[in-house]
């Protein structure tokens, strides 16, 4: 049975958007996923029916976040640097959730250090809940090579967690 | 744990509301009968031609697309010019200023294309927005830029006129593995550097070290503050193709872009 844009919309637009906005802002996240499904819609036709909808949608919305990845990484080192996060600029509790979670902070500076490519898996992995074979059909890239960046990102962020006083975690 | 704090990092972010949803629906949809029309017109425009109609009915489709102000669409056209000849090239092919939203067609998905083109896109919506300012007009509130895709234009931050030689590299410098190095000022937006270098190894080319070394040949305040500024970076092989373009919106607050040539490790991920 052909897939409609309707069906895929309304499924997977609410998630997608959730996503960039953890990565960006709403007000980003509101431009990107409006995007993102426009790009879709345009190649829908061509869209191989085999093909899993959500880790292509996901494919697309990761070139367009691509042209934001130093706004990302200004947004992280910004949070860990003051414990206003800027993703809640707009929101009346921003200044409340100052100081409130240094584990947080030490987080966003974690990721922040983080190459590009390594973001970009472990987000689509940890946020949008994609397995590894999807992220690395939305990415386009071989599976081994998806599971070495996961783990090479986790590792990462085990290490600079753990050298600031955080608890050692067990491999994933 | 890692995993959990991962979880549960910014995990309050709300989900998109009606508007929102019912926004990007019209968005995404609207976009493909958008590009029907235009796929009719550009039909009828040649139908017409051939029955030498061409003249009297573009003048009709002028004056059909009411949201194009004349006036408007003038300046953007002047500041499209003004952009081709700072950067050397015919990149943008049309800029259309509907309403507040200035749309930049930038044909082509090459590594320049993607990278310095949609630069120039955003250089061309803060150039246009100071020019309309300055006729007293109404200015650009969004963007899209073909390649970089959609956004708010976002103020640019008043800089300070760069001198023509603020991006020469000063003689002698020596860049690894670079077998050719210029530097020149676009005059735009305050002025940015833009650099050129060919190398004889790509796959060794290390861009990040090499960026540091022509940053502390010519300081950042001589750049006038490298941080607030744009800035692009192409490196070519001996045969003048792209190995990497970097092209950064700097303090337009347009984030960047950056071509790698597929094969190659991406010594820029994580500057």
């Amino acid at each position: 049975m052909a897939r409609s844009f309707d069906a895929a919309f309304e499924a997977e637009f609410a998630s997608l958007h959730r996503y960039l906005a953890r990565r960006l802002g709403s007000s980003v996240a509101d431009d990107l996923a409006a995007e993102t499904f426009a790009v879709a819609f345009r190649s829908w036709d061509r869209l191989d029916p085999e093909r899993p909808v959500r880790p292509w949608l996901y494919g697309i919305a990761a070139n367009l976040v691509r042209h934001h990845w130093r706004k990302e990484r200004r947004m992280l080192r910004a949070y860990a640097r003051t414990g206003v996060d800027p993703v809640f600029a707009n929101e009346d509790e921003a200044v409340e959730r100052a100081d409130a979670d240094t584990r947080a902070q030490e987080l966003a500076a974690a990721l922040g250090e983080l190459r590009r490519d390594e973001r970009e898996v472990l987000l689509l992995h940890a946020w949008a809940e994609l397995p590894d074979s999807e992220v690395a059909d939305a990415l386009g890239l071989p599976l081994g090579t998806v599971k070495s960046r996961l783990s090479r990102a986790r590792e990462k962020l085990r290490n600079r967690l753990t050298e600031v006083g955080q608890e050692p975690v067990e491999a994933a | 744990m890692t995993d959990e704090l991962l979880d549960s990092f910014r995990s309050e972010v709300p989900l998109p509301d009606d508007a929102t949803f019912r926004h990007a629906y019209a968005h995404a949809t609207h976009a493909r009968r958008r590009l029907v029309t235009r796929r009719r017109v550009a039909v009828a425009a040649l139908v017409a031609a051939a029955a030498g109609l061409a003249g009297g009915l573009s003048a009709a489709f002028v004056g059909a697309s009411s949201n194009v102000n004349p006036q408007r669409q003038q300046i953007v056209n002047r500041a499209a010019a003004q952009v081709r000849r700072a950067f050397g090239d015919h990149r943008i092919a049309k800029a259309t200023l509907r309403g507040s939203l200035l749309t930049v067609d930038v044909p082509g998905h090459g590594a320049l294309q993607s990278t310095v083109g949609g630069l120039e896109g955003v250089v061309l919506a803060h150039v246009a927005e100071d020019d309309l300012q300055a006729a007293g007009e109404e200015g650009i509130d969004n963007i899209y830029v073909g390649n970089w895709g959609g956004t708010a234009l976002s103020p640019f931050p008043a800089q300070s006129q760069l001198p023509t030689d603020a991006c020469d590299i000063p003689a002698g410098t020596q860049l690894a593995d670079t077998t050719s190095a210029s530097g020149r000022v676009i005059p735009l937006l305050g002025g940015f550097c833009l650099f050129r270098l060919t190398t004889a190894h790509p796959k060794s080319f290390d861009a990040e070290a090499i960026l540091n070394q022509l940053r502390a040949a010519i300081p950042a305040s001589d750049q006038g503050g490298t941080r607030h500024r744009a800035q692009i970076f192409e490196v070519y092989d001996e045969k003048g193709k792209p190995v990497i373009v970097v092209a950064w919106g700097g303090g337009t607050n347009e984030g960047g872009s950056v071509y790698i040539r597929p094969g190659l490790s991406s010594p820029l991920a994580g500057p």
